[in-house]
């Protein structure tokens, strides 16, 4: 979930607050003139919150390399898009900030990739900030115990149609031949990679309790990661 | 040694950083072109340029999430606050993002923000706030409070140096009051060790920021009336000097702590009630507390005078102590 020696953030429940973390990612690389870009993920429910717009507003006016992507699943736990933002679009709002909003279909693999490449690309560039939405729906609840009773069940279906990973694999076949065992093969390795992972979760001890109290200040020594050099 | 004011002495501090340490830049509202509300980073931009004296739109989120994420990425920001009491508008980025993010991720968050605190000048509810309390009950968060030129200067450079969020609280009241000594070289003064502004044997005053300068002139009333008082700047609440703290209280065996932020939660509750746990069979009275009332901070010159601790109070405070 996050590796600050990779530059992998971690985020905070309270989503939104993240978007100036990043808009200070790219900061920092403006002011090294590196030729990095930061990324920003969040939902249209977050798009909502005071510190979407204020971490927006500075990127804009400084035309920071940042990629604000928004997955835009329809539901914020059971709140609708209408009642999150009153525009068509989450998209549409980056004309007010002074960069570019692009919508992209957010089930179609190939399309997600292109416009975030090019997005990613203008930013390393000195292009600017985009934001990109990518429109989706969450097919289940807002966590386990929440059965989504209030989306219609039209729009599962509807949106069952094109499951991302479906359409890509059917893509795959048609277009540079996938064989059974090359998908077998990204499958079984998928599955691997997440069960690995869960058992060395689940078979690592338990904290000892006098560790509660461990780590809520930094040292020094905290500081030597390659970004700190 | 030359003789700076408490601004001066901060903005040298900062620029002594600067000058040494590239990583390390200023951001905030009007701290480029017009050099800061209160002048402190007058000239920064033309020695340092615009992209490490940046002037931020009017937003304190963007400001205090921006330095938290060039944290993360290797700089050093320091955050202005035009006054203290606009942190309100950044608590969420402070107090979710950038206090917990090493016990939860092992990501240390090397940032400071300036907050220019404190009343004294009638300037009412909105821009003479002291709200150290409320950030020092935040694990993760250290808070700092200098009194004098010299630790303004050493303590802000040890802020900088800092591996965690530092809330740097400078008394506005002092900036251009008090003057003193300060070493034109680069040092440190360690966070978490209390100054004795004053030894005396009778009464402690526990306090810090402008109030050492009212505890120290009350103190000097008492010595005409014989009492010896000891006068304990804290110089940070969060850590603060415990140590320090207990063996002035050991010594005098009574005990007063007085800060300019409301009494009730006030963080010279937090004094107290140690002085109560841990030096309760030293003392010959109650420990007590003087503090602002229970109010917003009043425009009203009558009114403000009546809400922020006077010499007259404190001289009273430590009579009655002293009588006990």
């Amino acid at each position: 979930m996050a590796d600050a020696q990779l530059g992998l953030i971690a985020m905070v429940s309270h989503l939104p607050a993240m978007l100036p973390v990043a808009v200070g990612a790219a900061l920092a690389f403006r002011i090294r003139e590196e030729a990095r870009v930061a990324l920003a993920w969040f939902g249209e429910g977050a798009s909502a919150r005071g510190d979407t717009h204020e971490g927006m507003t500075f990127a804009g006016t400084r035309e920071l390399p940042v990629v604000f992507v928004c997955d835009n699943n329809q539901w914020a736990y059971s709140t609708p898009t209408h009642l999150e933002y009153a525009t068509e679009h989450v998209a549409d709002r980056a004309q007010a900030y002074g960069f570019e909003g692009v919508v992209v279909d957010g089930t179609d693999v190939l399309a997600v990739y292109r416009e975030a490449r090019r997005a990613i690309e203008k930013a390393r560039a000195g292009g600017g900030p985009t934001l990109l939405e990518c429109l989706t729906l969450r097919m289940e609840g807002h966590a386990v115990h929440d059965d989504a009773f209030y989306v219609p069940k039209v729009m599962f279906e509807k949106w069952a149609e094109s499951d991302p990973l479906e359409r890509f694999r059917t893509w795959l076949r048609a277009n540079v031949d996938m064989t059974d065992e090359e998908e077998d093969e990204i499958s079984t390795g998928v599955k691997k990679l997440l069960n690995d992972a869960l058992k060395r979760a689940e078979d690592s001890p338990m904290p000892d309790a006098t560790d509660l109290t461990a780590g809520v200040y930094a040292t020094a020594e905290d500081l030597d990661t390659p970004h700190h050099k | 040694m030359a003789e700076l004011t408490y601004l001066q002495a901060i903005s040298d501090g900062l620029r002594t950083e600067m000058r040494r340490d590239k990583r390390v830049f200023l951001i905030g509202e009007d701290v480029g072109v017009y050099g800061g509300a209160f002048k402190v980073s007058l000239g920064f931009q033309e020695e340092f340029g615009p992209w490490r004296v940046i002037d931020a739109p009017l937003a304190e989120t963007a400001i205090v999430g921006a330095c938290t994420g060039a944290s993360m990425m290797g700089l050093r920001p320091v955050a202005e606050m035009q006054f203290a009491d606009f942190i309100s508008c950044a608590w969420d980025q402070l107090v979710t993002v950038a206090a917990k993010q090493r016990w939860r991720a092992g990501t240390p968050v090397p940032i400071v923000v300036r907050l220019p605190s404190g009343g004294g000048f009638s300037g009412g509810p909105f821009h003479s706030q002291n709200p150290e309390s409320s950030f020092a009950h935040i694990p993760g968060l250290k808070c700092v409070c200098p009194a004098t030129p010299e630790d303004a200067k050493g303590l802000l450079i040890s802020a900088i140096e800092d591996p965690n969020p530092v809330l740097f609280f400078e008394h506005k009241h002092l900036y251009r009051r008090i003057k003193g000594e300060v070493p034109e070289e680069r040092y440190t003064v360690p966070i978490g060790k209390a100054r004795t502004h004053r030894l005396g044997k009778d009464i402690s005053v526990i306090t810090w920021g402008a109030m050492v300068f009212t505890a120290e002139e009350a103190a000097q009333q008492l010595e005409n009336d014989g009492v010896s008082v000891e006068v304990l700047d804290l110089r940070s609440v969060m850590p603060w000097d415990k140590a320090a703290v207990l063996d002035s209280v050991r010594k005098t065996s009574k005990a007063l702590v007085l800060h300019e932020d409301t009494r009730t939660g006030g963080f010279g509750a937090e004094i107290a009630a140690t002085i109560a746990e841990e030096a309760f069979e030293d003392l010959d009275a109650p420990v007590k507390r003087i503090a602002a009332p229970d109010t917003p901070v009043p425009f009203s010159p009558p009114l403000e005078k009546a809400f922020i601790p006077q010499v007259d109070d404190v001289v009273a405070g430590l009579r009655d102590l002293a009588a006990y």
